[in-house]
C-alpha cells in the first residue's frame, strides 16, 4: 500500500472543518481522482497530505507518517503539483526551479543538476532548461511545475485540478504524461472526462465528507449519485 | 510596449542579476566564504572614510572595475541597477548642502562647500557599496550564498527573511501587472491609477500578495524547503579564494590607511 489514510480531518483555525474523517487507501501506482463541488475538501486534503495543513488522525505513505513535521527524509515521498503552475514556479529559469527541490533534500549541486536535467529530458521539455517561466504558455508551465515535483522523486504524487488553464492540446498532452508516471497519484478534478482517462478509481466529496467511491465509469454517468455530491453528471 | 508587458520586464529585471550568476568565470569559480569576506571587509572599508572624505576612497573604484571584469558582469547591468539607488543616496546628500554650507576651500576663484563635498562623498561611498553587493550577487548563485552565510552563523531568521523577500519581489510584481491590467481595462486604457483608486489598489495589492505568497511558502514548503536546514556539502578554502581574498583586503586596507589620491597629486604636480 502506498498511502493509507485514516480518520483524517482538517480543520481551519476559524474553525471551518474543511474535511471530516476521511479514510482510504491509495495502492502502488494506483491512480485515484478527486471529485467534489468548490469547497468540498480537495484541496485542503491534498494540502494536509502534502505536510501544508496541519490535520487529526493519520496518513501513511509505505508506512511512514505524513504530517507537518514528517520523518527525515519523509517529506519528498509526497510530491504535489499545485493548481496554479505560477505558484509553484518562482525561480529565475526553469533549470533552477527543478534543481530547487532536490538541493532541499540535501543533494549535492552535482546530483541535483543531474536529477533535474534527467527529469527534464523524460518530460521533453529539456529545450525549456533556462527559459523563465514567466515566458512560458499554460501548459509548459504545467509540464514544468511536473518536473519540479518529480525531480525528487516522491512515492505518490498529489495533482490538484492539473488540466486548469490548459488548452485541448496541452490537456492532451499532459494526459500521455500522466498515464507514463508510475507512481500512484491522488488527483483533485473538475475534469470528469480526463479522470476517466487517467483514473482507476474515483472518490466523491461532499462537505469534507466521503459521499461515494467506485470505478469512475460507474459513477460519473450516474445522475442519483453525482446530483447527490453537488456535481453535475457527464452525459456519453 | 504594453504596460503588462513593461511589469513582466520589471520581473525579469528584478532577476538579472541573478541568471548570470551561475556563470563559469574566475570569479564565479570562487569560493562563496572568500567572495562574502572579501565583500564585507571592503564595505566595512568604504564607510569607515569621514564624511568629508571624498577623494580617498576614489581608489578602490579599482575593486568593482577589476572585477566585474573578471567575473563577466556588465558594467551597463551594474550602472542600471544604481540608478535605483541613486535618488536615495541625492535625497540624504542634498540636505548637506543647505546644513553643512561652510566653505572648505576654493576651486578657481569657486568656493565648495563642506555640503557639497559630503554630497559627492556619499554619492561615491554609495557607489562603491552598491557595486560590491551587486557583484557579489552577480558572481554567487543565490542559494550557495544563503548556505555559506549560515555557515557563517548569520542567524537564520535573517538569512530566511532575505531569501523570503527576494522571492516575493517577483510575486508583488506579477500581482500588481494582473492587478493593473484589470484596472486599465475598465478605465479607458488609463495609464495611470487615478489617486482615488490608489487607496483600495494598494490594499488590495497587499491582500492578494499576502495571500499569493502563502501559496508559494506552501509551494515551497511541498518541495522540501525548511529554512535553512539544508546542509550543502562544504568545500574547503583553495588557493585561489585566499589570493582573492587578501588581494582585495589588503588593498582596500592600503587604500584606508594612505592617501593614494593626495599621493599621486603630488607626484603629478612634481612632473615638468
Amino acid at each position: 500500500m502506498t498511502l493509507a489514510v485514516r480518520s483524517l480531518s482538517v480543520v481551519y483555525p476559524d474553525g471551518t472543518e474543511a474535511v471530516k474523517t476521511l479514510s482510504f487507501e491509495l495502492g502502488r501506482g494506483e491512480s485515484v481522482a478527486l471529485i467534489g463541488a468548490n469547497g468540498a475538501g480537495k484541496t485542503s486534503l491534498l494540502l494536509a497530505l502534502a505536510g501544508v495543513l496541519p490535520f487529526s488522525g493519520t496518513a501513511e505513505a509505505e508506512g511512514i507518517p505524513l504530517g507537518a513535521k514528517p520523518p527525515v527524509g519523509a517529506s519528498h515521498r509526497v510530491g504535489m503539483v499545485f493548481q496554479n503552475p505560477d505558484d509553484q514556479l518562482f525561480m529565475p529559469t526553469i533549470f533552477r526551479d527543478v534543481v530547487f527541490g532536490p538541493r532541499n533534500m540535501g543533494l549535492g549541486d552535482e546530483e541535483s543538476a543531474r536529477r533535474a536535467e534527467e527529469t527534464l529530458r523524460e518530460l521533453n521539455i529539456a529545450h525549456l532548461r533556462d527559459r523563465s517561466p514567466l515566458k512560458l504558455s499554460g501548459g509548459e508551465k504545467r509540464i514544468a511545475s511536473i518536473a519540479a515535483v518529480l525531480a525528487m522523486t516522491p512515492s505518490f504524487l498529489l495533482f490538484d485540478e492539473p488540466t486548469a488553464f490548459l488548452d485541448p492540446r496541452a490537456r492532451r498532452g499532459l494526459i500521455g504524461i500522466m498515464k507514463r508516471l508510475g507512481q500512484a497519484k491522488l488527483i483533485a478534478t473538475h475534469d470528469f472526462t480526463f479522470a476517466l482517462e487517467t483514473c482507476e478509481r474515483a472518490i466523491l466529496l461532499k462537505d469534507g465528507e466521503m459521499f461515494a467511491v467506485g470505478e469512475p465509469e460507474a459513477l460519473f454517468f450516474d445522475r442519483a449519485v453525482m446530483e447527490g455530491c453537488g456535481v453535475e453528471e457527464i452525459r456519453r | 510596449m504594453t504596460h503588462t508587458s513593461n511589469f513582466a520586464a520589471k520581473i525579469r529585471d528584478i532577476y538579472s542579476i541573478e541568471s548570470i550568476s551561475s556563470g563559469n568565470s574566475v570569479l564565479h569559480r570562487l569560493h562563496p566564504g572568500a567572495k562574502i569576506t572579501a565583500t564585507a571587509f571592503f564595505l566595512a572599508v568604504v564607510v569607515s572614510f569621514g564624511r568629508y572624505d571624498f577623494s580617498r576612497p576614489v581608489p578602490l573604484l579599482s575593486y568593482p572595475v577589476l572585477a566585474a571584469a573578471l567575473g563577466g558582469v556588465p558594467y551597463a547591468l551594474l550602472l542600471r541597477r544604481f540608478s535605483l539607488a541613486l535618488p536615495f543616496c541625492l535625497l540624504a546628500g542634498t540636505a548637506n548642502l543647505y546644513f553643512d554650507r561652510a566653505a572648505a576651500f576654493t576651486l578657481g576663484g569657486v568656493a565648495v562647500s563642506f555640503g557639497i563635498l559630503s554630497l559627492f562623498s556619499i554619492l561615491l561611498r554609495a557607489f562603491l557599496c552598491v557595486m560590491a553587493v551587486l557583484i557579489l550577487a552577480a558572481a554567487t548563485p543565490f542559494t550557495h550564498l544563503t548556505a555559506q552565510l549560515e555557515r557563517m552563523r548569520v542567524p537564520s531568521v535573517l538569512i530566511t527573511l532575505f531569501e523570503v523577500t527576494y522571492r516575493y519581489l517577483g510575486t508583488l510584481i506579477d500581482e500588481a501587472s494582473s492587478m493593473y491590467t484589470a484596472y486599465s481595462l475598465r478605465c479607458g486604457g488609463e495609464s495611470r491609477v487615478k489617486m482615488r483608486d490608489m487607496g483600495s489598489f494598494a490594499g488590495q495589492l497587499l491582500l492578494r500578495s499576502f495571500d499569493r505568497a502563502e501559496r508559494v511558502y506552501a509551494a515551497m514548503k511541498c518541495r522540501g524547503y525548511r529554512s535553512c536546514r539544508v546542509r550543502q556539502e562544504r568545500v574547503p578554502f583553495a588557493a585561489a579564494d585566499y589570493a582573492y581574498m587578501f588581494l582585495v583586503c589588503g588593498s582596500a586596507l592600503l587604500f584606508r590607511l594612505t592617501d593614494v589620491t593626495s599621493a599621486v597629486g603630488r607626484l603629478a604636480a612634481r612632473l615638468p
